[in-house]
């Protein structure tokens, strides 16, 4: 028998009979916990968006300021006596610091899960059990997939892993130490 | 062979290895992963991985030897 073979057999081997109970549980867990995640790459694209929509605020107050620099200044000249006419950067910076005192005022706390602490004595099992839904920098799209076909039973998952991780008391834990190598923002 | 007794026979071989051989086996098969993205969550060289990946196999295939 060649290693090619062997893995054609190994592929062709079904998933262990499948656990319904567990199924829900995961998928409970899952819905429960969607909210709670924000993968590396959410957390890429909503800073892609918070950068674009600074930079388009920064732009408009220029060129707000500039079109109606005078017409402001006049106003600042009444109320404040102040002859400078800055009304557009003054615009512009009360737009981004709005927009960041929204971000910031969600709580962000970033976590870091380190493969050490993964390993760790806190969870026990082998490691391989451990990266279900690592997908790594595909965390978003690999979550599910990656996370159920082994919950679904392979002989890994059906024996020590099943027992030892999904029924023990740190199965809330799991979704952030299958995830090891990826910084994970959590919201409170 | 029936199929069910083939896989009983598969399950069991996999189940035997140590932990080391199986998590490759694992990840490159049942997870699908690359060498590459295997080695990023060991950290270990893709080749690393590889050359630990078919001993693994080899191994399974000692233990399947003659019984399937």
């Amino acid at each position: 028998m060649t290693d090619s073979q062997v893995e054609n057999l190994l592929r062709q081997m079904p998933l262990a009979e499948p656990s319904a109970a567990l199924d829900d549980k995961v998928e409970a867990f899952m819905r429960a916990s969607e909210p709670l995640c924000v993968s590396a790459v959410r957390r890429l694209s909503s800073w892609g968006g918070t950068s674009v929509v600074a930079a388009a605020c920064l732009v408009i107050g220029l060129f707000v300021g500039h079109i109606f620099g005078p017409a402001f200044a006049t106003n600042d000249r009444i109320s404040q006596g102040n002859g400078e006419p800055v009304v557009g950067a003054n615009l512009s910076s009360q737009m981004l610091d709005g927009g960041h005192g929204e971000h910031t005022s969600k709580t962000v706390v970033t976590v870091d899960w380190t493969r050490d602490r993964v390993s760790g004595p806190q969870m026990q099992g082998p490691r391989v059990a451990m990266f279900c839904a690592i997908g790594g920098k595909n965390f978003v799209t690999s979550k599910e997939q990656q996370c159920l076909r082994c919950h679904d039973g392979i002989t890994v998952a059906e024996t020590d892993f099943r027992r030892e991780h999904m029924n023990s008391p740190g199965f809330e834990t799991c979704m952030w130490c299958h995830d090891t190598s990826v910084r994970r923002e959590v919201r409170n | 062979m029936l199929t069910a007794e083939r896989d009983q026979i598969l399950r069991i071989a996999v189940h035997d290895l140590d932990d080391a051989d199986r998590e490759v086996i694992v990840m490159k098969i049942f997870a699908g992963l690359t060498f590459d993205a295997v080695g990023e969550i060991l950290y270990q060289s893709a080749k690393t991985v590889a050359t630990r990946y078919r001993r693994a196999l080899m191994k399974l295939e000692e233990r399947l030897r003659g019984q399937l």
